[in-house]
């Protein structure tokens, strides 16, 4: 088997995989209470004509498994139904479309800090084992990982935006200048292809400390993870082969080591990648960012089914399509790697 | 190691930094313009702003300076209504048919121009819109329309809207002059021409862009666009992060101080202190609870308005046992440490309730007796209602998840009363909306946290929910008093003058007393923070968060 007729069979797997996902979301969503509640507000919550009528709009008094059918009848046609009040009933697509570009920019930043950064770190660190560097890395990525979110957004924006003034407090862009014109709704990418080259740079500012702040956990996940494959792989022979040949020990550890020790560190960024889409929310909330993660809990706290089941499918597409491209990587970190 | 692999990956580290700190110094933010852009951040997006379809304060608080109501008051003060769209209006005698002047030369800022036909297009689209969680089904505007009782318990379909519209329930009598005719006598209609969401809607506007039809409340055009007659005009909105607006320098009264407006949402209070202190936030809404959080703000004010139209309260269920008895509800209301919570969960602010009817309203009356603590006596009335230790009692009371001021009731009233030593033990339960409602309809709930803010500031906009036994919270927890009720239908709307409904509204609410049905433990007061620089604030209790046209720096 090709490489491409395997993408084509994994993109293929992805029906039955939202289908049950859609299914479990739908059934259990559907069993923590009415969800007419969605469409109902505090002064209307407990009136039953209000919630008879609102039962009646929705199809909410068909039996269940026939409204999964229609759920399912419109997710064909990529129809993912109207969120709740909240959101103003407005089509459930229409606000992911809003909403998810911001957490994709946040996240594809924020990885890019965890690679750019992490990596090397990790490097450092196996190269230097058990010396000054290895254990002020180490330190540090302990500190990553358990360092609070909310805390460290916190902290970031009183000293970079309040005291040093470096990065604005939060938002995505100032009011005054015009967000670029629409293509995927990341404003950083948006404004290269527009040629905005000052509005890119605007709205890089307003992303640093966000993404940073998003990352740090994945940056020191990925720093441990590099460090420990790295020694593994520098225990290897063909590394002994490969100094005895004489080679320097930079040729050693980027030619030789790199690629070998890259493989399950890609692996666990795939995966991580995932939770920085689903996982935005804190981040989000702290920086005024108006992306999926404040959606998805605005839905989770009305009970908003179909936006809960909307953020539900899209998160399961994009951790799966994470992954294929993890697989699809192997094949050019490792060329021992075949699919067929 | 190979000192200049050590070197490699020393530069690649240094160039990641450079690059992250001269994007973060390149190209700075542009500073605003000097003339005065207004900056307000709220704690989140309104769900539309369409005036007539959303019940919802964050969504009127943005619409309340674009579109304008008939009428509106003098100042803070509810009691002096003046026009404002209206220059003046009359009614007949029994109050069911009101006639309203329009101002002329007033123009929507798609620049169609301001007359009874829009009157009557606004008020027909609302009730047509037939919105179940709307503001004019929830606050009984419809009903007061006539015919408008009827199309809500249609079908409603085409034939059905004709024949409301038959009713000519609001009528076009000259460009300037429109007439309502109500279905009962109303004595307070000119409130309900205050009332937001029957501010006045541009017919041409919505029309030509997205042509309206009845019962819809799905896809309406002004979901996300508005034209009104207001000071501000509507720019852009982009969702969860920022509303904009311009001056309308067409305003039919001086132009607004303001230029430009901009509503953030900032969810998180911390950054919206830092805000303020960095100058980027101008005003801001605030729950009384972020009141500890501004205290060391060196940018904001921290304000605080005792007399909302506001009342909290606690509902007992009386279709079954244990509330149906009321010596029960009494104990309950004894239990419950009002000053406490008011110190506790109010910062000391809030006031304690005579009655149902909150301060600031005509039917307000301090000789009205505020419920008390008394656990003795409490205790004494439960064991007369026949609560022991042989036979232990559950007793559940809920409150909407996340509201934490609530939850400190909950455990409060779960104290006092696990300490009678009677086997009763509360079960507190937090709910999601979908829970509350789905216990709620099965009788599961015994106790359940409350709350009612006015729609229009008029004594029967408190008594008619919470004590007349077929309207909202009574008809929910059940509470029925047959001579209220009389009281209330047959003689308060019809009564002959304010003073004979004064009086009736003190006879309502004295004998509500008796029965105990609610814990209605207080009028809360609110709170908002203001930058230091910004004047011109006037707090009117109708409002719904700032009037931007006041403000000025």
């Amino acid at each position: 088997m090709k490489l491409r007729d395997y993408i084509i069979r994994r993109i293929l797997l992805l029906i039955p995989v939202l289908i049950g996902i859609s299914f479990i979301t739908f059934f259990l969503s559907h069993m923590i209470g009415d969800p007419a509640a969605a469409w109902l507000g505090e002064k209307t919550i407990g009136q039953e004509e209000a919630v008879k009528a609102i039962r009646a709009a929705h199809h909410l008094d068909d039996p269940l498994p026939i409204q999964y059918f229609y759920y399912l009848n419109d997710l064909a046609h990529f129809d993912l139904g109207r969120t709740g009040r909240n959101e103003g009933g407005r089509p459930v697509i229409e606000a992911l479309k809003d909403y998810f570009p911001a957490t994709l920019e946040l996240a594809i930043l924020g990885m890019g800090f965890a690679i750019i950064i992490g990596i090397p770190l990790g490097i450092l660190s196996a190269v230097f084992k058990d010396k000054v560097p290895d254990h002020i890395v180490r330190v540090l990525a302990l500190v990553g990982v358990s360092m609070p979110i909310f805390w460290l957004g916190l902290i970031l924006k009183y000293w970079f935006s309040f005291k040093f003034d470096i990065f604005p407090l939060d938002g995505r862009l100032p009011y005054t200048v015009l967000a670029p014109p629409k293509v995927t709704g990341m404003y950083t990418f948006d404004a290269l292809l527009a040629g905005q080259f000052d509005t890119f740079f605007v709205a890089l500012r307003h992303a640093i400390l966000p993404s940073f702040c998003l990352g740090l956990i994945t940056l020191a996940i990925l720093t441990r993870m590099m460090r420990s494959s790295m020694l593994e792989t520098l225990t290897q022979d063909f590394i002994r082969t490969a100094r005895a040949k004489g080679l320097s020990e930079r040729k050693v550890i980027l030619k030789h080591a790199l690629r070998n020790a890259l493989t399950p560190t890609t692996t666990v960024a795939g995966i991580a990648f995932g939770g920085l889409l689903s996982g935005a929310v804190m981040t989000e909330t702290i920086f005024a960012w108006p992306g999926i993660g404040r959606f998805s809990v605005k839905a989770i706290g009305s009970t908003d089914f179909a936006s809960i089941m909307g953020f539900a499918l899209l998160i399961v597409l994009f951790y799966v399509l994470s992954n294929l491209l993890v697989d699809i990587l192997y094949v050019y970190l490792d060329p021992r790697v075949k699919y067929g | 190691m190979d000192k200049r692999f050590a070197s490699a990956i020393f530069v690649v580290a240094v160039l990641v930094m450079a690059f992250v700190l001269i994007a973060g110094c390149t190209s700075p933010t542009p500073a605003p313009t000097k003339s005065f852009t207004l900056v307000e951040m709220t704690i989140s997006d309104p769900p539309s702003l369409d005036p007539g379809l959303e019940y919802d304060t964050a969504c009127y608080s943005n619409t309340q300076n674009v579109y304008e109501t008939l009428v509106w008051y003098e100042g803070p003060d509810v009691s002096k209504p003046i026009g404002l769209l209206a220059t003046s209006w009359e009614h007949n005698a029994d109050f069911t048919v009101w006639t309203f002047k329009l101002r002329p030369n007033v123009t929507f800022h798609d620049g169609s121009a301001f007359n009874a036909s829009s009157v009557k297009y606004t008020f027909d689209r609302g009730v047509l819109m037939n919105y179940p969680d709307g503001p004019w089904v929830g606050a009984g505007i419809s009903g007061l329309l006539k015919g408008g009782d009827d199309w809500m318990n249609s079908n409603n379909t085409e034939a059905d809207a004709q024949a409301y519209l038959a009713n000519e329930a609001v009528k076009v009598i000259d460009d300037l002059t429109v007439q309502f005719t109500l279905s009962r006598s109303y004595p307070d209609w000119y409130h309900v021409c205050a009332f937001p969401a029957t501010a006045i809607v541009s017919q041409v506007f919505e029309q030509s862009n997205m042509p309206y039809k009845y019962n819809n409340w799905t896809d309406t055009y002004l979901k996300e666009h508005m034209s009104g007659t207001g000071p501000f005009k509507f720019v852009s909105w982009a969702h969860e992060d920022n509303i904009q607006f311009v001056r309308n320098e067409n305003y039919w009264k001086t132009p607004a101080k303001a230029e430009r407006v901009v509503v953030r949402t900032v969810p998180d209070v911390n950054s919206r202190v830092l805000a303020f202190d960095k100058g980027e936030c101008d005003i801001s809404q605030e729950n009384l609870r972020n009141l500890p959080v501004f205290r060391n703000s060196t940018g904001a004010d921290f304000k605080i308005y005792n007399d909302t139209l506001i009342i909290s309260f606690i509902g007992m269920y009386q279709g079954n046992a244990p509330f149906d008895n009321v010596k029960v509800r009494q104990a309950f209301v004894e239990s419950f440490d009002y000053e406490t919570y008011r110190t506790q969960v109010g910062y000391g602010y809030g006031a304690f309730m005579h009655g149902v009817v909150p301060r600031g309203l005509a039917g307000f009356n301090e000789n009205i007796p505020v419920l008390t603590y008394n656990p003795e006596h409490a205790k004494q009335l439960l064991q007369e209602a026949g609560f022991n230790k042989s036979n232990p009692q559950t007793i559940v009371i809920s409150f909407n998840q996340g509201n934490t001021g609530r939850q400190t009731g909950c455990l409060m009233l779960k104290d006092t009363v696990e300490k009678y030593d009677l086997g009763i033990t509360l079960d507190i339960q937090e709910l999601t909306w979908a829970t509350l409602l789905d216990k709620q309809k099965k009788g599961e709930l015994d106790m359940f946290f409350l709350g009612w803010q006015a729609d229009f500031p008029t004594t029967d906009n408190f008594i008619g929910p919470v004590l007349i036994s077929d309207v909202y919270f009574a008809k929910q927890v059940k509470y029925k008093n047959a001579t209220i009720d009389d009281l209330y239908y047959n003689q308060y709307f019809t009564a002959k003058s304010d003073a004979e409904r004064k009086q009736i509204s003190d006879q309502i609410q004295m004998g509500y007393l008796a029965d105990y049905p609610y814990i209605v433990y207080l009028q809360p007061a609110a709170g908002y923070a203001v930058s230091k620089n910004i004047k011109g604030y006037q707090w009117n209790v109708m409002q719904s968060g700032f009037m931007w046209y006041d403000l000025y720096k």
